[in-house]
Parts: C-alpha cells; structure tokens; sequence
C-alpha cells in the first residue's frame, strides 16, 4: 500500500486540487494523512510540488529520495519532483504533454525530452509511465479536467487502500455542481485507462 | 480547498492549517475578525469571510495590518473577542500597536496569529516572530499540525481572557499551507460581555498616559509574567518524556512533527528523552529542568532562529547545569537560514548518534548528472496581465527620453516580478558608479525592491541627494497605494520631489489571491460596497500631474509615462485595467485568442520581450500556445510587422 505520494504540476493545471482529493479520499477511509505544499508557484506558472503522506508520519514533508509514486500532470515538473524525491524504484506517473517554461519559450533553457526522462528513472531502477491525459479529459468534456484523469488513473494503477466510492466522495465535495458530472466522468475514464494499461503496477 | 465541510457536519475533515485556525477561532467565540493578504496567512479570514453567514462575527479585510490589529483590538477593549491575522512582515507594519497594547493588554481574548515563512517561499525575509512576541512580553503559542492549529487558537482566546494580554500564535508556512485531517470541536453559544469601562481592573485602563502612566503599566505587564509561565507550566502543549537516556532532543512547534518522524525511521524511540515545546515563550521551565538534569547532551529542533535553543542555554546556566545544548548554526548541518526538512533533521540527530546518512554517493552522483537536464522554471505574470503592457510602456518611455542610468523602485505584488530578474543569471556585477544594465524583458526592470510602499520613498531621497543620472521612478499597486503609499505620496507632493510615480491598478489585491482591495468595491464577504479614486486622492492631495491610461493601450501609456518623467517636480501615471485571471474568471464565452502570421514574422523577439508565458519561440518562429493565451492584443499592438492578429 503506498503512502508516500508527490503531486507535481505547473502552477494552474490543478494539481493541488489532486493532492487533496486524495488526501480527502484517505480521511474518509479513516487514515490518518499529511499534505505537505506551497501555493506560491500556483497560477503565475511555477512549479508546484505536494507531498501525500497516508498513514505514517507527523511532518507534513516527505523525505529526498522517500516517495514511493510521483504523479505528475507534466513532465518536466515529474523529472524535477523525481530527481529530488523518487525512491529507488519507484513509480513516476506522467501526463505526456509539456508545458513550456518561459525560459524555454525564449530560447534560454532546452526542454529535456520524454526519453531522457526514461532513461534517467531507469537509472535507480524507478519505473515510468506517461499518458495522454488531456484526451481523455477533452473526451470526458473539458481539458481543465485531466487532474481528474490522473487522480482516476493513480486509484486503478496503484494499491492505495482506498475505496473508489471515497474518491468520488471527495470529488462531490470538492467541484463546483455544474462541473461534477464532467469531473467524474474524467474520473472514470482515467480509472478504464489505468486498469487498461497498468494493471501491473498495483504493489 | 477541499475541506469546507463544515455545514455537513462530519466531525473529522481535511483542513488547510489556516481553515483551522479560521476553525479554532469560531469555536473560541470570537465576535471579530481583521487581516490584511499576506501569504501565507491569508487563508485564515478567507476562510472566516466565506463561512460568516453561517455565523455571527464580523469579518474584513483591513487597509493595512495596523490597522487590522486596532480593529481587533477595540473589540477586545469592549469585551469581545477577536482575531487578526497576518504574515511575517505584516507584523512589523502593526509592531508600534503590537508593543504598546500589552501596556494595559485587552479584556475580550485577542489572538494574534502570525504566520512566518521559514525559506522565504512567499516573503522578503525569514524573520522568526516569536522574538517579537518576547520582545512585547505576551504568551507566544506555535502549533506544530493543523490539528494543533485550531485547538490552540481557541485555547488561545481563554488564556487571554484570563491573563488579560493579547496572546501571539505563530504559525509557519508548513502549518498553515499543510492539510491535514482535523477533528472538529464544538461551538459555543456566544456571550455577551459588551461593554466599556475606562477603569476596569486599573485606573486609566486602556490609556497608556493615564495613571500610573507608562511606567506603571510596564510594572503591571512585568508582573503578568509570573502568571504567563504558569500557563507555560500547565499547558498540555509542552511535554516531557524521559527514558533514561543520555541524550534528549526538544522539538519546538513544527520541529518535533520533523523529530517524531526521524526517531521512528532511526527507530530510536525508546534511546531518546524527548520534549515538545508548544510554549516558546515563556518556556515551561520546571519540565526542561527534568530534560536537562537527566540528559548529558540535548539536541534543539526548531524552525526560524535559534530561539528556543538560546532560551534553553540561559535556563541551563541559571540551573547550573551541565547538560550541553546543540541547536543549529555553526558546527551543525543546519543553517541559520532556510527553511527546516526531513534530511536536515535526520543528518543532525543522525550526526550526533553515528548513524548513518540516508543519501548514498551513488544517489548523488546520479543527481549531479541529472539535474542540468532540468530546465528551472520561473513564475512569470500571466497571459493577458496588465503590467506586461505597463512596463512594456515603462521601457519605452525610458528609451524615449534617452539614455543614462534610471532607478526603478519597486514594490510588492505580482508586478514585483519585474524584478526576479529571470534572465539575468549571468549578470557580472561590478563596482561601477552608476552603470546601466540592459533591460532585455519585464522581469529586469525593477532596480530596488524591499518593502510595501518603500519605491516612493526611497525615489524621493535618491533625488533629495542629488541623483541626477537618469529618472528616477517608483511603481506601486492599486494595494499597496493604501496600504503603505499614502504618506509617501503627500511626502512627495509636499517636498516637490522630481520623480514618476505609476501605480499599477489592476482592481484587486492579486498576489495574494484576489482579495478586494480599497479600489474594487467589495467586502471580504463578497457584498457590494464603495470603491475609491486613486486618481481622485493624488489630486487631492495637490498633485498636479495625474494621468489615467490603460495598460493594454501602450501608446497612450508609453506617452503618459514619458511626460510623467519629463515634468519637474511629481508625477502619477495611474494604469488601470483589471487582472487578466480575474477577468478570465468571469467570462462566461470563450475568448479570442492571438495568432502568429508565419510568413509575416521575421523573428525579431520583440515580442518575446514582452514576457507573456503564451508566447514561445519554437523552431525558428514564433508560436503562440491557444490554451494560455487569453486575447489581450499586447503582442498584436508591439509586433514590428503587423504579423499577429485575432485567430
């Protein structure tokens, strides 16, 4: 059962609302939890970083080189996360399109690719996998909503000792009404994809 | 955030640390709450503002945080009880109320929550207020979860009832902006104790010249010591748990969360005398006693400063006792600056009791190798923002009026941004008078930054001293403008200065989260209410050059700036244009979006320089992302070949 998970994404993609969706989801299965973030990269297009700690633990940090899963809704900021906190053999999970840095835009920094990242993970045995998440969440029936994908792909793919019900709970709570049903269909369909492509990954 | 569930109902829910506080506060009957934004607090009367009308108190965000503590502190001198909130810096603007209140202290419960910023992720400085709350003689409380968080603000309400003193909460910014889950209390039925009484309990009570007079009242507040160290004595917040070991470790607030976690991993649980500090001032004495004659060596973990490592040392040397106190600083592997983390921890304790080091060379290396592949990403303003037009204009105001070394002074907010200075990592810096450096983007543009409100003065007394190099101009927000600029401004008007003063107005308090500012015209409860004229202020102020322009219109803007800065003597471009992320909130339709023409463009990078993270330059052209680009038309009014238009 995982219980030290990173969240990463840009400051705006909503992976803070991911990291808290699982956290809320862990609350009502009676678990204790600890969601270490900060929210200054959030909407001026930092990156973003929350540590998920269920279970175990007091401090609100998960330690370098100690997280079990990093779920990544970009890739640099998934290499980024991995490279500091990715534990030997661990699992990073990653939607495959890129948002590009500003200092990538103009020209000052290179982007690294999707193989480079591979080969980097496979280096300390870790394990990676990236999806298309923004077509599901565009088939589900709004982009905003591949945080969703994710979350739904991270409960099928991994042992969280989690109930399903928990997680679409949480997400009731969480959306505003008129979105919810979008929400869970993104939920859904991350949930088939996971079950579809990963069935391996469960620890 | 995910947790407001408190109209459902369950008793244990995921809360932000500052939901908590926000919590802890309703469940201590408080009748009043004050903040001004500052991250990261701001949560707490976020929090307060979006659940009010399930309660009866009164909620608002405040002009500036002294006059957000005034606030509170006039409800607790008619018997209410109140809250305010504010981060780190915000308690040096509130520090001359914050020192003299306890010269008489309060009779409704005042908590003062401040929340620091340990590796200054959202700050200018990782000042440790708990000094400050030493420094003003009251009861300083710091919890280490948002468990803790909520309890102790509403214990924190009874204590200063009792010991009649506003009580200080500090919190940090792996509390506050931490989740966790919280068990929720219960919430009483508010009494009434309203009421004034200017000799309640001492003649001239809440008059600080009043007899006894100041020295009087500084004995009376000397004297409530004695019963802060009792309420130290007795808190459940400290704890002793002796082993018989040789070495204890004593964990302040967040610090023993970080001891707990190593001891479990090092499984030295049962070798360690362990302490919880909840109280760091005063410090429960009588239970550190027991700590430091049964250990030889004790560890201190905390967050900030070394403050309740120097405490303990002078308690040891008043005992007598030999025990030696190891803290942070020279000689252990954690800094006095930065913030506090697992590996830190782990590597002194682990240090001091030969264990090993978790990290493997083998690890490092592989980090090493790795971590140019990494491109860094900076924040930047957003697609569409206003000020990427504002200072746009700026610079071309300044090659208009022509050469030389002008000083930007700048101030907090999104706009300070214009001074991260992304792309200036290779900067040489040198010794030279006076030396102009290239303004290649939005984010070098900003020259001096340091505190709300500071540009403008620090404008006046560059010109005052003769500065004659080049202009001299100072850039504040529609925020800041009340908060800290108002005295700044009449001082300029007044001493003539010859400086340019643009105020970025965008309508909200935005950094921060979008909180209203004296501008927008609404409450912190979302309520309609008056929305002030900065332009209006300045003129009646007796400036004589004030101007109003949008932003986004760079022609007019670029105009007005150049002749701000030609007038001799002061002079306020206002540049007002809503928040682009505010406004994108509230359109209902799609919006157009921006296009580059291939064909047109002959990759001058103009537009690149604007600074806007919706334009990329990819394979040779320039490219604009569909999904951040909001439709402002700032790239389409700066490209040099008319190559960009609507899509």
């Amino acid at each position: 059962m995982l219980q030290k998970i990173g969240v990463a994404g840009v400051g705006g993609q909503g992976s803070i609302l991911v990291s808290h969706l699982l956290a809320a989801a862990a609350i009502k299965a009676s678990m204790k939890v600890r969601v270490g973030e900060t929210f200054g990269g959030a909407m001026r297009g930092g990156p973003v970083f929350s540590h998920v700690k269920i279970g175990e633990g007091e401090s609100p940090l998960i330690g370098e080189c100690e997280a079990e899963l990093i779920l990544s809704l970009e890739p640099l900021e998934g290499f980024r996360a991995a490279v500091r906190f990715l534990s030997e053999g661990g699992w990073l999970v990653s939607n495959t399109r890129p948002w590009y840095p500003l200092e990538v835009n103009v020209g000052y920094t290179q982007y690294p690719t999707i193989n480079e990242i591979k080969v980097a993970i496979s280096e300390i045995e870790g394990k990676c996998f990236f999806l298309d998440a923004i077509d599901l969440a565009v088939r589900a029936g709004n982009i905003k909503t591949m945080n969703v994908v994710m979350l739904g792909t991270m409960y099928s793919a991994f042992d969280l000792g989690i109930d399903e019900g928990f997680f679409r709970e949480a997400i009731m709570d969480a959306v505003p009404p008129s979105t919810l049903k979008t929400n869970l269909k993104a939920f859904n369909l991350g949930v088939q994809y996971g079950e579809l492509r990963f069935p391996k990954a469960r620890s | 955030m995910v947790g407001g569930e408190w109209a459902k109902k369950r008793r244990r829910v995921l809360l932000l640390g500052n939901q908590a506080i926000a919590r802890g506060a309703i469940e201590g009957g408080i009748g009043v709450a004050s903040a001004y934004p500052g991250t990261p607090s701001s949560e707490i009367i976020g929090e307060l503002a979006r659940v009010s009308r399930d309660y009866r108190y009164y909620v608002e965000w405040s002009t500036n945080e002294k006059v957000a503590l005034e606030i509170a502190a006039g409800a607790a001198l008619v018997g209410v009880r109140a809250i305010v909130a504010m981060k780190n810096a915000g308690l040096n603007v509130a520090l001359d109320t914050f020192m003299t209140l306890p010269y008489g202290g309060v009779r409704g419960g005042l908590v003062i929550v401040v929340a620091d910023d340990p590796g200054a992720h959202y700050s200018s400085t990782e000042q440790d207020t708990r000094r400050l709350g030493a420094y003003a003689r009251i009861l300083c409380l710091e919890p280490s979860t948002p468990q803790e968080s909520k309890d102790m603000t509403r214990i924190a309400l009874e204590i200063s009832e009792e010991t009649e003193l506003p009580v200080l909460l500090r919190s940090i910014t792996r509390v506050s902006h931490s989740s966790a889950d919280v068990v929720l209390g219960e919430i009483p039925k508010r009494e009434g104790a309203l009421g004034f009484n200017k000799h309640w309990g001492m003649p001239y009570r809440w008059n600080v010249y009043g007899s006894p007079g100041a020295v009087g009242k500084h004995r009376w507040l000397e004297e409530r010591q004695a019963q802060l160290q009792q309420v130290a004595e007795e808190s459940i917040y400290n704890s002793v748990h002796l082993v018989g070991a040789s070495t204890g470790i004593v964990g302040a607030g967040i610090g023993y969360a970080y001891v707990l976690d190593v001891l479990d991993e090092l499984e030295l649980n049962s070798q360690i005398n362990l302490a919880k500090v909840g109280t760091p001032y005063p410090l429960p004495a009588t239970k550190l006693q027991r700590l430091l004659e049964s250990s030889k060596q004790v560890i201190v973990v905390e967050e900030g400063e070394p403050f309740v490592e120097e405490s303990i040392k002078q308690l040891a040397q008043r005992l007598d006792c030999r025990c030696k106190i190891i803290g942070k600083g020279a000689g252990s592997p954690i800094p006095l600056y930065g913030e506090l983390t697992p590996e830190l921890v782990r590597d002194q304790i682990a240090g001091i009791l030969e264990r090993s080091l978790r990290k493997s060379t083998k690890r490092r290396q592989w980090e090493k190798r790795w971590k140019d592949r990494i491109s860094s990403r900076s924040s930047t303003l957003c697609p569409g923002c206003p000020h990427l037009g504002a200072y746009w204009s700026l610079r071309k105001a300044l090659e208009r009026v022509g050469g030389n070394v002008p000083i930007i002074n700048g101030d907090i907010g999104c706009y300070e941004q214009g001074g991260y200075g992304v792309f200036s990592q290779q900067v040489t810096a040198t010794s030279d008078v006076s030396r102009m450096y290239q303004i290649s983007s939005s984010y070098e543009i900003l020259d001096t930054n340091y505190v709300m409100g500071s540009g403008i003065g620090l404008s006046q007394g560059e010109r005052k001293a003769g500065y004659c190099d080049g202009p001299v101009v100072a850039v504040v927000g529609d925020s800041t403008f009340f908060h800290a600029a108002m005295p700044a401004v009449v001082n300029a008007i007044l001493n003539d200065a010859d400086i340019a003063l643009l105020v970025l107005d965008n309508k909200w308090t935005s950094m921060t989260g979008h909180q209203p500012s004296p501008v927008t015209g609404r409450t912190a409860e979302g309520k309609k209410s008056r929305a002030l004229n900065i332009a209006a202020i300045c003129k009646s102020f007796g400036a004589e050059f004030v101007r109003e322009v949008d932003p986004y219109d760079i022609n007019e803007s670029t105009i007005a700036i150049e002749a701000a800065i030609r007038h001799k003597g002061f002079g306020v471009v206002i540049l007002q244009r809503e928040c682009a992320l505010q406004r994108v909130r509230s359109r209902r339709k799609e919006t157009k979006v921006m296009q580059v023409d291939e064909e047109a463009c002959v990759e001058c990078k103009a537009c690149l320089q604007l600074g806007c993270p919706a334009i990329r330059f990819r394979n040779g052209k320039v490219n604009i992302d569909e999904l951040l680009c909001v439709g402002c038309g700032l790239c389409k009014r700066i490209c040099t070949m008319a190559g960009i238009t609507d899509r």
